[in-house]
């Protein structure tokens, strides 16, 4: 029976984890694909047209997995976990009802986005597009009411509060940012493999150009998400302090370290492949070599220093390295800050630079290998860092499945556990408690 | 008669440089857009006159500000109407400024000659918001005691001149009897005439330069230059084509009144549907008060909040920094391409921009609703 | 320009520079006054707060003694003057005990002054500004406050509490400037 039940944990915890991983892909990618194509109509590009036409492709063969994805978690949440999924549904009737039927615009607006390409009349094509992202991105925000409410909830009535939870906003912008981000990389790794594999020069100029097109997208929204993810921390500290205590400063604080560190190699690699790119405007320019030298050896120390964890003791491993328990060098406030804020910073100023470079790269496909190898370095790291997003969010409310409301003993009573139950002395125990560390006092740490 | 009428004016007041005015071309593409720069000037106008009538009855003094705008909500016949119509119009005038200053920035419409026009139009940016800061102090209840506090406490980060910014605006070092009147004093007077002679201005301008056309129109006309051998640099694209463009009167005018009329319907609408009631029911006790900023300084607020502890000035300094930087815009980006898509890493940025601030804003509108 | 004979350049140089200095002139009789005359209460802010309220009565003593290592919340009232007017209000203190000793602590928000409050269920006291978080001693664990709620000076007589100088609200900021490091 245990083992069942752990069993039931991770069969959801997957089909969940890998449903987003698509499902976050389709919505980026129906945003991207009809600004593409509409970018392709104002300027007369035609590879622009060519990136979408690729991109309606990759999601039309996606959304059938992605569907079925969905109905297997349904699937298992009614079998495996009745208790919480009867009573999340009923809390959450509306937009989960919504969410699907949105999701089902949003199917039903990319077929024939993919199928009358060519057919119909330009303004016709644009609209099914913009309609297919409009669908997917309120289909996006319907989930996040849901899944913001399981880790930060609020009184259940009345419904604009348990609609608008104190981490919802964060959440939804979080991952609109992300999805974006997400596809920009992720199309931008799957050029840099169609590069790799062709020997024909104008293919390899069109995919040199898609992936660093995909870049503007992936690395711009890139640097909006540690901002959003500060305020949504806020959030999460403001509504459920035990999670974020969790999170941050307990025993899963290696899963955010973690997360940091691929940070820091998305934004690091990212700004090398950027300069590589930019590199043929720049190169008469005296003083690049020495910006560059100095931009990469700031972004260095500012990504060592943020990525410096406080609570040793609850990294994987560490303990062949090190005996302390916590850093030594204490929790390196506000250093942190500082540091993010130089990544942020450069990253933009980078970035500009990277613009305004593109504007005058007339010749595609020369490159080599570098950059693209670094693309798919990229996509891989991103992929991680979506999945260890996923781990880090799920467990901060553990061992809630709704916070504060319901835990997972609850639902093991009642559904597949066994029917042990024992009246209310198990839920009497304050799980809280669990979370809660030992006195407060300055021992607290401020880290974000 | 008429024509007699208009005669004895005409020498008196010279109505030919009206009638000029009113001759004046503009381009007929995207003529719809430029309805945004006189729907700011309806809703500033709306402003002027809701705003000169509730002067008849408040009275900027610590102790009576409260029951004063109390007594115009509830006695005074359409009081509620006309506080809540001066409310609902300031809101809409952020949103319809800033959709303003989008359409200008991206139609590249600040290049030269019309710098002057942006300079003058980032200076009424500032007193506007000057405006809004200033009137959210007088209904005096508590959140307008608080957000008057959390603004010079603001201000006190500056370097050096901080306490002594907070004190001269708040004419001491915490709200009280002396910012009211401070406050009341540039809400109504000083920055609305500094408001009017710089929409003066404004206008002057725009009408002595005429509209930018719709950009797409002039690549040719750059390029033909270009091609005789002019520097970009020197190109200067005012003149359009007769076909191109129309009189202002009547087509834009048509226009103009057309969104005059939806926004004042619109304000009209939400001031009776949503009136603005002077309390949210009894006062609260003091430790549960929980103050709240217009929604158009909620992206500020947001902004400071990320710079904790010592890092406090750096936020400001940023934030203060932005604004300097507007009026500086048309010298950044120099050359004579006007298009959007043409010039892509303006526009980026400008979106990023206006992302950003809209994020932002949304990220601290949750926080307050929920905290 | 047109220049006559008659008008020889001396002259209209005088006229230019007279209009000048007439106009600076104007200037300099104005800008002062004004100035001083808005500024005028930076000035004064000493002279006002020494004629405020020196010592608020915050509670009596025996009701001190009940608190305990939570924080509890005081009203103070105390008068102010504030140019032409002296005006009755009341502000908040935390009272906590801390090893043994009364210890009294704003509760204004150290980042920008917003009003606190101590939260039974989070056990901490919250700003809900920009959620500043500090202990039960107003000790800073969280958010952007710069530094701890400002600890208030406090006198016992006549077996009552008195908070000093409860106008004088420099409670905000890096740190107190009456405070000499
Ligand atoms: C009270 C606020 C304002 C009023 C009443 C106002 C009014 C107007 C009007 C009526 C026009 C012509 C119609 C149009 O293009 O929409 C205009 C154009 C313009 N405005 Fe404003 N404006 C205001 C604020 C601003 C601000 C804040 C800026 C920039 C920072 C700005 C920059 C410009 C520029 C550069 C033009 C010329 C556009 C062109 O020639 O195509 N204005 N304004
Ligand atoms: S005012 Fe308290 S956190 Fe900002």
């Amino acid at each position: 029976m245990e083992g069942s039940f752990i069993g039931s944990r991770l069969a959801i915890a997957i089909t969940a984890s890998v449903h987003a991983l698509f499902a976050t892909f389709i919505v980026g990618g129906m945003l991207l694909g009809a600004t593409a194509e509409s970018v392709g109509v104002l300027t007369r590009d035609e590879r622009y047209e060519r990136l979408s036409h690729s991109i309606a492709r990759t999601l039309v063969l996606m959304s059938a997995t992605v569907a079925f994805l969905g109905v297997v978690l349904v699937l298992f949440l009614t079998i495996l976990w009745p208790n919480f999924w009867t009573l999340l549904f009923r809390i959450m009737f509306w937009p989960l009802i919504f969410e699907a039927s949105m999701f089902l615009g949003e199917a039903a607006c990319l077929y024939p986005w993919y199928y009358s390409w060519g057919k119909w009349p330009r303004k016709t094509h644009l609209l099914i597009a913009w309609l297919g992202a409009t669908f997917g991105v309120v289909a996006m925000v319907m989930i996040d009411t849901v899944g913001s409410f399981l880790l930060t909830p609020r009184p259940v009535a009345p419904a604009l509060h348990r609609m608008l939870n104190p981490s919802m906003v964060q959440l939804t912008l979080h991952r609109f940012a992300g999805n974006l981000s997400w596809f920009g990389f992720g199309i931008a790794a799957l050029s840099a493999i169609r590069y790799l594999r062709t020997k024909d020069p104008r293919e390899r100029a069109y995919h040199e150009w898609a992936g660093a097109f995909a870049i503007t997208l992936g690395f711009g929204f890139l640097l909006l998400m540690p901002i959003i993810g500060f305020s949504y921390l806020k959030a999460i500290r403001f509504a459920s302090e035990g999670a974020f205590g969790r999170l941050m400063l307990g025993e899963k604080s290696w899963i955010f370290v973690l997360q940091v560190f691929l940070i820091d190699v998305l934004i690091l690699v990212g700004t090398w492949y950027m300069f590589r790119i930019a590199n043929f405007h720049y190169r008469d320019n005296v003083y690049f070599k020495r910006y560059r030298l100095i931009t990469f050896l700031l972004l260095a120390v500012a990504a060592v220093v943020f990525v410096m964890p406080y609570q040793m003791r609850y990294i994987p491993f560490a303990e062949y390295f090190t005996s302390a328990e916590v850093n030594p060098w204490g929790k390196m406030q506000p250093n942190k800050y500082i540091a993010m804020g130089v990544m942020i910073g450069l990253g933009i100023l980078n970035y500009g630079f990277y613009l305004g470079a593109l504007r005058f790269k007339t010749e595609w496909g020369g490159g080599g290998r570098l950059p693209q190898v670094l693309l798919i370095v990229l996509g891989l790291f991103t992929i991680f860092s979506m999945i260890n997003m996923g781990y880090a969010r799920e467990n901060a409310r553990y061992p809630y499945l709704i916070y504060g409301k319901m835990t997972i003993e609850e639902e093991r009573e009642i559904g597949l556990g066994g029917g042990s139950r024992e009246g209310p002395t198990s839920r009497q125990e304050n799980p809280e408690e669990r979370n809660r560390q030992a006195p407060r006092g300055l021992e607290e740490t401020r880290k974000r | 008669m008429r024509q007699s009428i208009r005669d004895w004016f005409d020498e008196r007041v010279g109505l030919d440089i009206f009638e000029r005015m009113l001759q004046k071309p503009l381009p007929k593409r995207g003529a719809w857009f430029y309805t945004l720069g006189s729907a700011t000037l309806t809703l500033i106008t709306l402003q002027f006159i809701t705003g000169a009538f509730l002067m008849f009855y408040y009275v900027p003094d610590g102790e009576f500000a409260e029951s004063s705008i109390r007594y115009i909500t509830e006695q005074v016949r359409y009081g509620w109407y006309l506080r809540s119509m001066h409310r609902w119009s300031a809101n809409l005038l952020f949103i319809v400024i800033g959709l303003h200053i989008f359409r200008v920035f991206v139609s590249g419409s600040f290049k030269r000659p019309r710098e002057m026009t942006w300079i003058i139009g980032a200076f009424i940016f500032w007193t506007v918001i000057g405006i809004g800061l200033t009137g959210g102090l007088l209904p005096w209840d508590s959140n307008a005691h608080w957000i008057g506090t959390v603004f010079g406490n603001t201000l006190s980060y500056f370097p050096l001149v901080g306490r002594f910014l907070r004190s001269a605006l708040l004419g001491g070092e915490h709200v009280g009897t002396l910012t009211l009147t401070r406050f009341y004093a540039l809400h109504v007077w000083v920055l609305p005439l500094v408001l009017g002679i710089l929409i003066t201005l404004h206008l002057y301008l725009i009408r002595k330069h005429g509209l930018f056309g719709s950009v797409i129109e002039y690549r040719d006309q750059i390029r033909a230059l270009e091609a005789q051998g002019v520097r970009r640099e020197s190109i200067i694209v005012t003149k359009m084509t007769p076909d191109e463009t129309e009189p202002f009167y009547p087509a834009q005018v048509f226009r103009d009144s057309i969104i005059a009329f939806s926004l004042i319907t619109l304000v009209s609408l939400f001031s009776t549907l949503f009136p603005f009631s002077p309390y949210r029911g009894e006062e609260p006790p003091p430790t549960r008060i929980i103050p709240r900023p217009e929604w158009f300084f909620w992206s500020v607020d947001e902004w400071l909040m990320y710079f904790p502890g010592k890092l406090i000035p750096i936020g400001l300094v940023l934030i203060t920094l932005f604004f300097l930087f507007l009026p500086f815009i048309p010298f950044v980006e120099r050359h004579p391409e006007v298009s959007p898509i043409r010039r892509p890493v303006s526009t980026i940025i400008g979106a990023w921009v206006y992302l950003f601030i809209i994020i932002l804003a949304m990220m601290a509108g949750a926080r307050i609703f929920n905290y | 320009m047109n220049q006559t004979a008659e008008e020889p350049i001396g002259r209209r140089h005088f006229m230019e520079r007279a209009i000048l200095s007439i106009f600076g002139a104007i200037g300099v009789m104005l800008t002062p006054p004004i100035l001083g005359y808005i500024l005028s209460p930076v000035f004064r802010i000493r002279e006002d707060l020494s004629q405020s309220t020196r010592w608020a009565p915050v509670a009596p003593v025996s009701e001190m003694e009940t608190v305990g290592d939570l924080p509890r919340t005081f009203d103070v009232p105390y008068r102010v003057k504030e140019g032409w007017r002296v005006r009755e209000t009341s502000r908040q203190v935390y009272a906590v005990r801390k090893g043994g000793e009364l210890a009294l602590f704003s509760t204004f928000c150290t980042h920008l002054g917003c009003p606190t409050a101590w939260d039974d269920a989070k056990r901490m006291v919250i700003c809900p500004c920009h959620g500043g978080l500090y202990n039960n001693f107003g000790e800073v664990i969280g958010g952007p406050p710069p530094r701890n709620l400002a600890s208030l000076e406090y006198k016992v007589e006549n077996g009552v509490v008195y908070l000093k100088d409860p106008a004088n609200v420099y409670e905000v900021g890096w740190k107190d400037p009456r405070k000499r490091a």
